[in-house]
């Protein structure tokens, strides 16, 4: 045993002198986590793009009209022609565009009615829809300054009030309306924003130290190769000893990048209690021993550096990707039961527990339990499989 | 000067070491492809939601005569939905507040509109009236959609009260007189701006998820597999392969050439069998500019085929190359758009992304492939990737040594 531990040691020397290495395994959790914040942190808010045929160019209201869009935070304003505009929607490339029809500014200066063109396929899709109700709430607005003015102008008809005075007027408490309107809009949300931190953190953590033990599998194939592995069986070393060195290095090298991701967070985002943090290291350990168990499977099954790279690679995406890391699967859902074979959904759910639910280890029984299973299950398929040279013993 | 017959034996050499781990050969290739099929999967269903919008009004005041939260919410709602235009939203009132509370604490509904127990009386009394949008904050798109409900509600109400104000300021005595003939309700009739609207051009149909998963994992993959090969460079440049080259009659330039070329070959082949497959299996439509596509995944190959030679300059040992391979495509991945679509992104991340190369290829791919856009809208894009590779061969070149040393 002390044989296997002096491995493991000189292992996790190696990790902590090899700055390439510490690179990866905490400033690519740290960078990827930092993306996921703001691109998913940010969808508080709706944002769509509104498409728009100007078919009165230079026009005052259209004009006015396109300008006022604009200042929606929520909008992008596409300006396209008509023969665009319907080749993007007969190819399905848009959903919905707005036509201002010629002499709109014209017919609206001169107090006759318009009509904007909404053109779509089916409702417009939801995104579309609720465009359209912003684009309907522009030129009711439009429509409901010009009404008033036309309004006041025929109410002060017999009186001596010039109509550039009416129009200054109205203009002017126009302006102070939407300065202080009149009936204000107020919120009252239900149920919280989902948190990014709580989201996704666990989720990257899980991913970065999965991707660090199953990739240090490509050295073991690398030592098997350069046959660094049988010069070591000339020593005293057993098999068995070398083969528990290889699995206690990847736990340690995979534990200590938990806990230097783990501290950070909890420096940074407040998100542990003492007790989850403690119990969020044990979940981390357990998971850190099944990751380590799964690596050697790899690097015994593989036969040379680049198939551990890509098998690697592709066995971490996959069980991040199925894994929930980077969107919620919904319950019930057939994600949901794939979701189940990897081995990320039960560190994530279990360390989602801790975290968010304020659950305790009581709580996590079945997380553990799997992830238990899986350190058995990978011991026994690696050690079966584990070969110190190309085809050897 | 460039020896042609030798840059090719040297990449043909790459190619050959290359395919000769055929279980690395059919991960390269494969893998790509299961993420394609599970993203498909995952994104199937996504972007085909047409239901018409609902929206739930309620009041808390009581029902009087002049109770005007009654009166606008008898004037919003729709009398016959089968009277309603393409995507007109259904507008309904409902009774119970608690119950709609509970319908959005429960998730099955995004939210309503309320009008509160002392509306009119507020708005009779000069006090600011409110309208309570109530909703999940997880319903964003339908949040919106109510504040524009409200807002609308609002802007009527405040033109009312803009037609009076002016009335008032500029009647004078006969200003009480005036608006005591209005009777009620002074912004009358038709709105002058209407709509009509035209859905003949079909239904909405979901966006095919592999028209924008595949483009991201191929540039993902095809600059992968390029950084890594740095790895393979520096290996012969350790073991003295490079050095031995140069020995014989392959001169600086023509090694480099040679490199670049087989690792450019490489990607060559991705890309081929990434849009043969995807044509042919996953049905994906390039767009109305296909040949854009196919020279957007050219370039792709050929700046990741620079980014890789540049790579192998930059580390010492081979081990340093693949931390430092996985590093950078793991990093400009998800910048880049690979991993979820730039067009979800906040505009500054969006802006972000075009530090890398990824950037403008999966920008100028999501054009092309979902946006209907044609040649010369993705022109930057492809620019852009022509600098990358010139700024990328031009730090492989200063820096290319053949020994360790």
């Amino acid at each position: 045993m002390t044989k296997a531990l002096q491995i493991a040691w000189l292992q996790v020397r190696i990790y902590l002198q090899d700055k390439s290495d510490l690179a990866f395994s905490l400033l690519l959790p740290v960078v990827t986590f930092a993306l996921m914040y703001f691109v998913f942190g940010g969808l508080t808010q709706f944002h769509a793009t509104a498409h728009i045929v100007n078919e009165d160019p230079g026009g005052v209201y259209s004009e006015a009209f396109i300008e006022q869009l604009e200042a929606f935070d929520e909008l992008n304003i596409d300006l396209l022609s008509l023969d665009k505009a319907d080749g993007k929607l007969e190819r399905a490339d848009l959903l919905m565009f707005i036509v201002i029809p010629e002499g709109f500014s014209e017919k609206l200066a001169s107090g006759e009615p318009v009509e904007l063109l909404f053109k779509q396929r089916g409702n417009g899709g939801q995104e579309q829809q609720i465009v359209a109700a912003l684009v309907r709430s522009v030129a009711n607005d439009i429509s409901l300054e010009l009404q008033a003015q036309g309004q006041v102008i025929a109410a002060l008809v017999d009186t001596d009030t010039t109509i550039s005075r009416i129009e200054t007027t109205v203009e002017r408490l126009f302006a102070e309306e939407r300065e202080n309107p009149t009936v204000a809009v107020t919120e009252d949300t239900i149920g919280s924003s989902p948190d990014p931190v709580e989201q996704f953190l666990p989720g990257i953590i899980t991913m970065y130290v999965l991707f660090a033990i199953i990739l240090s599998a490509r050295t073991l194939v690398e030592e098997r190769h350069l046959g660094t592995l049988e010069r070591l069986l000339t020593t005293r070393l057993s098999v068995g000893e070398l083969f528990a060195g290889k699995f206690i290095a990847g736990i340690s090298r995979g534990f200590i990048q938990t806990v230097i991701l783990m501290v950070l967070s909890y420096a940074v985002f407040q998100i542990f209690t003492p007790l989850s943090f403690v119990s969020s290291l044990l979940v981390a350990l357990i998971f850190t021993c099944a990751a380590s168990a799964l690596g050697l499977v790899i690097a015994s099954a593989v036969r040379t550096p680049d198939q551990a790279s890509w098998v690697g690679v592709f066995f971490t995406m996959a069980m991040v990707m199925i894994g929930g890391t980077f969107f919620p699967i919904e319950e019930g859902s057939v994600m949901e039961i794939i979701s189940r074979f990897s081995v990320n959904t039960y560190a994530n759910d279990a360390l989602g527990t801790l975290i968010n639910e304020g659950g305790s280890l009581g709580d996590i029984g079945l997380e553990i339990g799997v992830l238990a299973g899986v350190i058995v299950v990978g011991l026994l398929l690696s050690r079966y499989l584990f070969k110190v040279m190309p085809g050897g013993r | 000067m460039v020896q042609p017959r030798l840059v090719w034996f040297i990449a043909l050499k790459d190619l050959k070491l290359f395919s000769r781990d055929r279980a690395a050969l059919f991960f390269f290739i494969l893998f790509p492809f299961l993420f394609v099929v599970l993203f498909n999967f995952i994104l199937s269903d996504i972007g085909g939601e047409d239901d018409r919008l609902v929206f739930h009004l309620v009041t808390l005041e009581e029902e009087t005569e002049t109770a005007l939260s009654h009166q606008i919410i008898a004037a919003m709602v729709t009398p016959d939905e089968s009277s309603l235009r393409p995507g007109e939203p259904l507008i309904i009132e409902v009774d119970d507040y608690d119950e709609l509370r509970r319908q959005v604490e429960e998730k099955e509904l995004g939210g309503f509109l309320a009008f509160p127990e002392d509306f009119t009386e507020s708005l009779f009394t000069y006090r600011e009236a409110e309208i309570e949008v109530v909703a999940d904050p997880e319903a964003v798109s339908y949040r919106a959609a109510l504040y524009g409900l409200a807002d609308g509600i609002s802007s009527w109400i405040g033109a009312e009260y803009v037609v009076r104000g002016t009335i008032t300021e500029l009647a004078g005595e006969q200003a009480q007189d005036i608006l005591e003939s209005l009777e009620g309700q002074v912004i009358t009739g038709e709105p002058l701006i209407g709509y009509t609207s035209d859905n003949t051009a079909g239904e909405v149909e979901a966006e095919q998820p592999s028209n924008y998963t595949i483009s991201g994992y191929l540039v993902m993959f095809v600059f992968f597999a390029a950084a890594l090969s740095a790895q393979a460079i520096v290996r012969e440049r350790q073991n003295h392969t490079l050095e031995r080259l140069l020995a014989s009659s392959v001169r600086r330039s023509t090694l480099i050439g040679g490199i670049f070329t087989g690792t450019a070959a490489k990607g060559l082949i991705q890309i081929i069998i990434f849009w043969t497959v995807g044509i042919l299996v996953f049905n994906v439509d390039l767009g109305l500019a296909p040949a854009a596509v196919i020279i957007l995944s050219f370039l792709m190959v050929i700046v990741s085929a620079a980014f890789g030679v540049m790579l192998a300059t930059l580390v010492k040992t081979d081990r340093g190359a693949d931390s430092l391979a996985t590093l950078a495509a793991l990093i400009m991945a998800p910048l880049g758009g690979c991993w979820w679509p730039l067009f979800i992104a906040p505009q500054w991340m969006q802006s972000l992304a075009k530090v890398t190369p990824h950037g403008w290829a999966n920008e100028g791919f999501n054009k092309l492939m979902l946006f209907g856009a044609d040649f010369a809208d993705v022109a930057p894009a492809m620019l852009a990737l022509v600098v990358f590779t010139i700024i990328f061969g031009s730090i492989a070149i200063w820096r290319f040594r053949t020994a360790a040393a």
